[in-house]
């Protein structure tokens, strides 16, 4: 009798201490793990991608030309070559490959006719 | 801030809609997480992970219920496959540790095993009392402590929990009745 009135007082007062249970504080920084989790994981989205590959494509494209230019200038004005035939030359060089006078004056005019 | 204009901002990525998200459901986050799975370590972790998860699938949410009990649904959704997985693990490690011949470690205090005279103190009673929530049914647990902490309506606890009103009624009353059966039957074994 007395083991059961003392088994009741036990689960009396431990059923009293629901109210008493520890509310346990989280991490404070537990924000900032968040944050770096997020940033570090999460992927940009697709047009930001997108958008960022044209520009550098662009970008690219841009300084091939601008090289291309510079490059085929830089060459023109180095070029010493003796193969740069001016109009005369080249229809000199015509006229002895398949032997016309080449000091005639060629008009296309009466092509049209 | 109201909460449509909250959801809208969150959906498009505003840290400082996160923030105001965040802040005003940490503590209870943490608390129905630390509830199930009893460990703060993990209860924190489980934290961090239902927050990333409302970040990035902020668009899946149908704004069918309030915010904040999606947000405790992800929770406790979380917190139970956490216990499910120790469940598994703790299936296994059985099965490997009656091949490696180790015993169980008992962790449970023996109330008044070498003195049956002597009072107990309110430390070793919470620790029973952790003991006996923590054999609850899953479902009575978590009904229970967001209904005793977290002060939840039967209704809000329906949602979280995806059931009905009256089955949330009866798991209260069963964790009730299963609590005060198991702490009856332990200090009767003990004592």
């Amino acid at each position: 009798m007395e083991k059961k009135y003392r088994i009741d007082e036990e689960v009396k007062k431990t059923l009293q201490l629901l109210d008493d249970m520890e509310i346990i504080e989280p991490n404070p920084f537990l924000l900032t793990r968040i944050k770096y989790v997020l940033d570090s994981n999460n992927p940009q989205p697709k047009s930001v991608i997108w958008n960022s590959l044209l520009n550098r494509i662009g970008i690219l494209i841009i300084s091939l030309l601008l090289f291309l230019n510079i490059y085929s200038l830089v060459s023109y004005l180095r070029d010493d070559s003796p193969y740069v035939y001016s109009r005369e030359n080249y229809i000199q060089k015509l006229g002895a490959e398949y032997y016309f006078d080449s000091s005639e004056n060629i008009s296309t005019d009466s092509w049209a006719e | 801030m109201q909460e449509i204009e909250l959801i809208n901002k969150l959906k498009n990525k505003d840290e400082d809609a996160f923030k105001i998200v965040f802040q005003d459901n940490l503590k209870k986050v943490f608390n129905t997480c630390y509830r199930i799975v009893n460990d703060k370590q993990t209860a924190e972790d489980l934290t961090q992970d239902v927050f990333i998860k409302v970040f990035l699938s902020i668009n899946d949410f149908r704004e069918e219920s309030k915010l904040s009990t999606w947000i405790y649904k992800i929770a406790v959704s979380k917190s139970l496959d956490y216990i499910k997985a120790q469940k598994r693990k703790k299936r296994f490690a059985i099965v490997t540790d009656f091949f490696s011949d180790k015993k169980m470690k008992d962790d449970i205090p023996s109330a008044g095993k070498d003195n049956p005279e002597r009072e107990l103190d309110n430390k070793e009673r919470i620790k029973i009392l952790k003991e006996a929530l923590d054999s609850l049914s899953e479902n009575q647990r978590v009904a229970f402590s967001l209904s005793k902490y977290e002060e939840m309506s039967y209704n809000e606890i329906a949602e979280i929990l995806d059931t009905s009103v009256s089955a949330v009624e009866s798991l209260i009353h069963r964790a009730k009745k299963n609590l005060e059966k198991k702490l009856y039957n332990y200090y009767k074994k003990h004592l």
